[in-house]
């Protein structure tokens, strides 16, 4: 192996087998992200019903009742956690894509998940808080 | 790939953008992309909307009402909902494609033009059932 001047060999031997193979990652995301497009064809279906109900109510008791329903309740967090971690995912790639510098995609990354993570939360919190409301006046 | 510092002698590219005519192909994949991201904003901002109206039991401030229901949140409300209806029928062609099927070049037009034909008529009739409803409460009650 020839060895170029000491101060532009970097990649020592140790380093070039380290390195060697696949990155053993990214199988998972790639999965989910199909898995998580699959759950929201039909998530998104009933999104749009339940999203036009509530639109069109003339009367807060027909909206306690969408609201209170436990199948709608359900529903409301398993397709706001879907859809936003699908979200997050593809978010992931393109940030993965268009940011090249190290440092600005690692801070990218950490944003965008911690900002989806608080605001998947933040929906747990608010049907909660609306099942709260509903029962107080009921 | 992960450079920190510009290359000593940067190398020419191969031109892209510059030499290809946009296509079906290529205008429905980055048209993908958009939406996705676009939907991804409006997730957030729906569903901290839901949170603002749980906290203020179902009585929103008028000035934040307004700001959803005016002129300018229907439009971004319209858009977001072409962007959900064209992402998801363009994200089945993609889970299509994943098995293996639908990559023939005139398969790959065909439902790259359903896709969005399909996804303005979804939008249209989505947002006319809406319309119609709120003028006309009486015309479709299994809505209510």
């Amino acid at each position: 192996m020839t060895h170029p001047s000491h101060s532009a060999r970097y990649r020592t031997d140790l380093k070039q087998v380290k390195a060697y193979g696949s990155a053993k990652m990214g199988a998972h995301e790639w999965l989910l992200q199909r898995l998580t497009a699959l759950a929201l064809v039909p998530l998104t279906f009933w999104f749009i019903t339940v999203a036009m109900r509530l639109f069109l109510c003339t009367s807060f008791p027909q909206m306690i009742s969408i609201i209170a329903s436990p199948l709608n309740t359900v529903l409301y967090i398993f397709m706001t956690t879907t859809m936003l971690y699908h979200g997050m995912l593809g978010m992931r790639v393109i940030i993965e894509d268009y940011v090249h510098c190290r440092m600005a995609r690692a801070v990218s990354l950490v944003v965008v998940y911690g900002v989806t993570l608080f605001t998947i939360i933040a929906g747990f919190v608010a049907i909660i808080i609306a099942h709260v409301t509903l029962m107080g006046a009921a | 790939m992960s450079e920190n510092a510009l290359p000593a002698h940067p190398r020419p590219l191969s031109p892209h953008l510059s030499i290809y005519r946009p296509q079906i192909s290529s205008v429905l994949s980055i048209l993908h992309r958009i939406t996705g991201v676009g939907l991804y904003v409006g997730a957030l901002l729906l569903t901290w909307w839901v949170v603002t109206l749980a906290y203020s039991s179902f009585r929103p401030m008028p000035a934040f009402w307004d700001c959803f229901t005016g002129i300018c949140g229907q439009v971004l409300l319209i858009g977001w909902s072409f962007a959900l209806f064209y992402h998801m029928l363009n994200g089945i062609r993609h889970l299509f494609w994943d098995v293996g099927k639908g990559f023939e070049l005139k398969t790959m037009c065909r439902t790259g033009w359903a896709v969005i034909l399909g996804a303005v008529v979804l939008t249209a009739s989505a947002w006319t059932l809406v319309w119609l409803y709120y003028h006309q409460p009486d015309l479709l009650p299994w809505l209510s």
